[in-house]
């Protein structure tokens, strides 16, 4: 019996081993350099992987994306998704808010009483989505939506793709700043990690802040 | 004492409703606010004592400790559309009594569309002072408004129905549009004040109902043209049965720039008298601006012009007032602010020494406030204003007077 486990661990283990070499997934580090200098606009950025052969980005990740409003702000201020996720609103504030919508991959409207949170709004298709706030209308949250799994922001100038399967692919980034994505070609190969050099021209932008009455100031203002 | 016993009476019932009505979520809200000042200076009798004296209080009260707006809020929210407002103010002077100056209904639909709006009904204030944007209506720069904003709160106030469309091209726009628009009944004797006494700075907001002292004018007199004026001057009475209204267009910058430009007429009926309270068609055009020019520092500026007339064959007068104000708030505590106006009504009527209403004049305030807590502020404000008036007698008045003033202003 113990023998008989043993061998078959053995081989099991050698069957990963040689799956995995046959198809293996490369893991790419996004080296970015913002010529502006601003490493803040740096980790505003969304940098995106989009695979060229349109099946290999077919498996969406359902997954629950949520926004805050905490101090009468969006938290976070700009964050991506990817297609076929949802997103939540959940109100941490001790008033109401009202978020909505106008973009083309989430039109919608939700009243949010103190601590609630608004249901799962679907993302269908792949934009820009511009949240605000009708009563508190500094409010503002972008959502970049995307169409793969490979996504994300900047932390320390660089950004990790695990699991990226071999092929060709587009790499492209955007910020709110800019008018649209920004794209480059891009190969991977099935091997070791690889640093990809990015170089990008952005700027900041500014979330505002709750105004901050003094003199005792009215807030209707 | 017997002074202070009613507003001692009223502090303690505004301590006590408010503390009652702080529950959670609650769709009732209250706000409370009381004004104690102090006031030294040369000045003339007050146009409260019946003098032509510009400030407020004057040397009979100096040196002692006045209540200046003593006031209640009370506020009903019962969704996030609808509200309804009301505020009462007391008056600590010869005339003073517990006065309703505004109470409305609101209504801010919520529609997830490039246009909002939002609507009143009620007794309020026009949108017009860019000065006067505190809890209460009250300047949060100086104890003593501007001129403008002084006569705004006295003789003016909407009671009617008012619309605000603002128009956002974006949700991420720095950028907002409005147009503002209101019909208004009531406020047929507004001018009167301007007319008979002048610009004057104060605090001073008329409640509905409430009357003004008038001066004793030669015009007055039996036999004169304007004999059947009451002895007391009541601002927001319905004398002609027509309504006015007021247009305005409004641009705002993010947060750095509001710009404002305001036509408003009551189309009152000149030749009606009612209760012994005539009818003044008072018109006036406004542009304003409030623009934070760089960090801690706000410009604001309202300029007013326009006319009023009342009798067949009376009063024709234009008046002109223009105010430019720095102001630099550090570390939301400090506040200072200068500022500097100038005003005039041009007497343009033939009735010569009964009623002489001409009027120039200038006024520069200079205020320091202080925040400690977010419930106090403590002021102290200096104005002087040098001005001169036609008089019942051949020669002019001309006059200076200055006041310092330490106020001391408490919300809860």
């Amino acid at each position: 019996m113990e023998i008989k486990t043993a061998l078959y661990r053995l081989m099991k283990g050698a069957c990963a081993f040689a799956m995995a070499s046959a198809a293996q997934a490369a893991t790419l580090n996004i080296d970015i350099r913002n010529e502006s200098g601003d490493s803040f606009a740096t980790e505003q950025v969304i940098v995106s992987l989009h695979s060229n052969q349109a099946l290999a980005s077919s498996k969406a990740s359902k997954r629950v994306h949520r926004i805050e409003q905490t101090g009468s702000q969006f938290k976070p201020f700009i964050s991506a998704v990817q297609k076929g996720s949802s997103i939540k609103f959940p109100n941490r504030d001790r008033f109401a808010h009202h978020v909505y919508s106008f973009s083309e991959p989430a039109k919608f409207q939700s009243e949010l009483y103190s601590q609630q949170e608004s249901h799962e709004i679907e993302v269908a298709k792949t934009g820009v989505i511009v949240v605000g706030c009708n009563i508190h209308d500094w409010m503002l949250a972008y959502v970049y939506v995307v169409d793969t799994p490979h996504f994300g922001q900047a932390l320390n100038k660089q950004v990790t793709f695990e699991q990226v399967e071999p092929g060709a692919y587009t790499l492209s980034y955007w910020h709110p700043a800019m008018p649209g994505p920004m794209t480059s070609a891009l190969e991977v190969v099935d091997d070791a990690p690889q640093r990809i050099p990015l170089t990008i021209n952005v700027k900041r932008i500014e979330q505002l802040a709750a105004p901050s009455h003094s003199f005792h100031e009215d807030e209707d203002y | 004492m017997s002074r202070l016993r009613i507003p001692v009476t009223l502090i303690g019932c505004l301590l006590f409703i408010s503390s009652i009505a702080r529950a959670e979520q609650s769709p009732w809200s209250v706000d409370a606010m009381v004004g104690l000042r102090f006031d030294s200076g040369d000045t003339r009798q007050s146009w409260l004592n019946g003098g032509l004296g510009k400030f407020r209080f004057d040397d009979s009260s100096e040196s002692t400790p006045v209540f200046d707006n003593l006031a209640l809020g009370l506020a009903y929210k019962p969704s996030l559309t609808t509200s309804v407002h009301a505020e009462l103010f007391y008056h600590d002077d010869p005339d003073g009594d517990v006065a309703l100056t505004q109470a409305f209904w609101q209504y801010k639909p919520l529609t997830s569309s490039r246009w909002r709006s939002r609507y009143r009904a009620g007794i309020f204030h026009a949108p017009f002072s860019l000065e006067n944007r505190g809890k209460f209506w009250v300047s949060t720069y100086t104890t003593r408004p501007s001129v403008i904003n002084s006569w705004l709160g006295e003789e003016l106030r909407t009671i009617g129905i008012e619309g605000i469309w603002t128009w956002r091209p974006s949700t991420q726009s720095s950028n907002k549009y409005s147009v503002i628009a209101a019909v208004f009944g009531f406020n047929d004797p507004a001018g009167s004040m301007l007319s008979w006494r002048g610009w004057v700075n104060h605090n001073r907001q008329t409640g509905v109902g409430e009357t003004l002292p008038l001066r004793d004018l030669p015009a007055f007199a039996d036999g004169q043209p304007f004999q059947q004026q009451a002895v007391e001057f009541e601002p927001f009475k319905e004398v002609d049965n027509r309504v006015g209204g007021y247009l305005g267009i409004e641009w705002r910058r993010s947060r750095s720039l509001r710009v404002q430009a305001v036509y408003y007429h009551n189309n009152a009926d000149p030749r009606t008298i009612e209760d012994g309270q005539y009818g003044w068609r008072t018109q006036f055009s406004q542009l304003a601006v409030h623009w934070r020019f760089a960090q801690q520092w706000e410009l604001l500026s309202q300029w007013m012009w326009g006319s009023t007339v009342m009798g067949k064959f009376g009063v024709d007068n234009d008046f002109d007032a223009a105010y430019v104000m720095l102001a630099k708030t550090l570390q939301r505590k400090h506040r200072l602010a200068l500022r500097a106006e100038r005003f005039s009504v041009d007497d343009k009527d033939y009735l010569g020494v009964l009623d002489p209403n001409d009027e120039e004049g200038w006024a520069a305030t200079v205020a320091y406030s202080f925040m400690p807590i977010k419930q106090l502020s403590l002021s102290l404000d200096y104005t002087h204003n040098d001005w001169s008036r036609a008089s019942a007698r051949p020669t002019r008045i001309a006059w200076e007077e200055s006041q310092l003033s330490l106020a001391l202003r408490y919300l809860f």
